[in-house]
């Protein structure tokens, strides 16, 4: 009768020990990616919804990524008719690659803001929407409105918002400051 | 290989053969018993979708080889042929984590991306079913079984944290999630009496079920990275386990 009891008792301890030793949660990490190259450029390319032969642009380019050299602010001037209407197109650039196809493929967590400098008579808005749930605004595609003859600086952001994006600009981190100057003639 | 196993199953019907008379007449082996219950534990294999790592498969299960262990039952209705009642734990390790962290890195682009996976991919079955017994000499014998019942399975979950320009995002959840369905288990084993009461067995199972799980993802903001609202893939696989067996009312 003992020697069942021991039996037994080895049996269910080397279980308990085994399914304790086998239940333990599983994690890993994938840590960031070496030498990911940093947006440069971003191109502003209106056109004027009524005139299709004002297609104003403007471009910003910061090649140095640490910013101790200042950027090239040579064309970063949007020159608008006053009370016209402008579809704007922007495009990215990574040093020489473009770069708006991937922000497109990625439009579910990025998001073009603009900030209009107080006295600049301009209303900027999102044109087009991403596949999210409800579809919120991207901003590769902007509607830009000129009112009367001002003229001010024009901060564009792109965000990136992953699994955080919800129509504002709050949330995630900046891939990409630029600065444009606006004249409204 | 071929040769080997043509070789081993050989030998195997020999074995048999000459030891089927013989064992006839003895008593040990073949003897009636009315009850013997069984501790038993052992390898789960499985095999299928459900042991697939590819992060861009909706149908992967993430599943490893594991291990099982429960409580056997038989009740001896005839001197060979009895009703097996098999109340199990089976689980399954979780491999591929690592790729479900590289998925929503690249998915989502960020800097880092660390998954943890939820519960594990386990299973609680209760199987009954006809078996039967076949003493080859006064020690040995093949016990063969075919079971079916219910089979209460969890899929494992994971949480995912994005960490972007020194942001930590909120976790994107796949939680565990439960099916219960039809579940079935066959096989044979060896079985080696130690004493009158005690007997080992070494046995060999193939296990089939196929839940239906409803899956539930928490704090999925954008439509970006692998999301999977059910999974319903045949979870079956190889047991190979060593059972320990006691005999009640043994003559």
């Amino acid at each position: 009768m003992k020697k069942n009891k021991i039996i037994l008792m080895t049996t269910v301890c080397a279980l308990l020990i085994f399914w304790s030793a086998c239940n333990k949660k599983e994690q890993a990490v994938a840590p960031p990616l070496p030498g990911n190259e940093p947006l440069t450029t971003m191109l502003l390319k209106a056109t004027n919804t009524t005139d299709p032969t004002d297609t104003p642009s403007a471009s910003w380019i910061e090649l140095d990524p640490t910013g101790a050299l200042p950027p090239d602010t040579t064309h970063a001037t949007l020159n608008l008719k006053k009370g016209a209407v402008y579809n704007v197109a922007i495009k990215l650039l990574d040093t020489l690659t473009d770069i708006t196809p991937e922000i497109q493929a990625r439009e579910n967590y990025h998001l073009f803001c603009f900030d209009v400098a107080t006295g600049l008579n301009l209303t900027c808005v999102q044109t087009d929407k991403d596949t999210n749930t409800p579809a919120l605004p991207i901003g590769l595609t902007d509607l830009f409105t000129a009112g009367n003859i001002s003229s001010g600086g024009l901060e564009v952001t792109l965000h990136h918002q992953p699994n955080v994006k919800n129509g504002t600009c709050a949330p995630g981190s900046i891939d990409l400051e630029a600065f444009f100057t606006v004249r409204i003639h | 290989m071929k040769k080997i196993s043509a070789g081993l199953l050989a030998i195997t019907i020999i074995i048999v053969t000459s030891n089927l008379a013989k064992a006839q007449d003895t008593k040990s082996a073949d003897s009636p018993t009315k009850w013997v219950i069984g501790i038993t534990g052992g390898i789960s294999s499985p095999s299928g979708n459900f042991t697939k790592t590819d992060y861009d498969n909706g149908l992967s299960g993430f599943a490893g080889s594991g291990y099982n262990m429960g409580i056997t039952s038989t009740w001896f209705i005839k001197k060979r042929f009895g009703i097996t009642v098999l109340a199990s734990y089976h689980h399954y390790s979780y491999q591929g984590i690592q790729n479900i962290a590289n998925g929503f890195h690249e998915a989502f682009d960020v800097d880092s991306a660390s998954a943890t996976t939820r519960s594990s991919n386990h299973s609680i079955n209760i199987l009954v079913g006809p078996a039967y017994s076949l003493p080859v000499s006064t020690k040995f014998s093949f016990d063969f079984r075919v079971l079916a019942g219910i089979v209460d399975a969890t899929l494992a979950g994971w949480d995912v944290v994005l960490t972007d320009a020194n942001i930590t995002h909120p976790a994107l959840t796949q939680n565990a999630s439960h099916a219960t369905t039809f579940g079935m288990q066959a096989g044979a084993a060896i079985k080696y009496n130690i004493t009158k009461q005690w007997a080992v067995l070494l046995n060999g199972d193939y296990f089939y079920s196929k839940p239906n799980f409803s899956i539930v993802n928490i704090d999925r903001n954008a439509n970006a990275g692998r999301e999977i609202t059910n999974y319903n893939q045949s979870i079956a696989g190889i047991n190979g386990n060593l059972t320990l067996a006691y005999y009640f009312k043994r003559k």
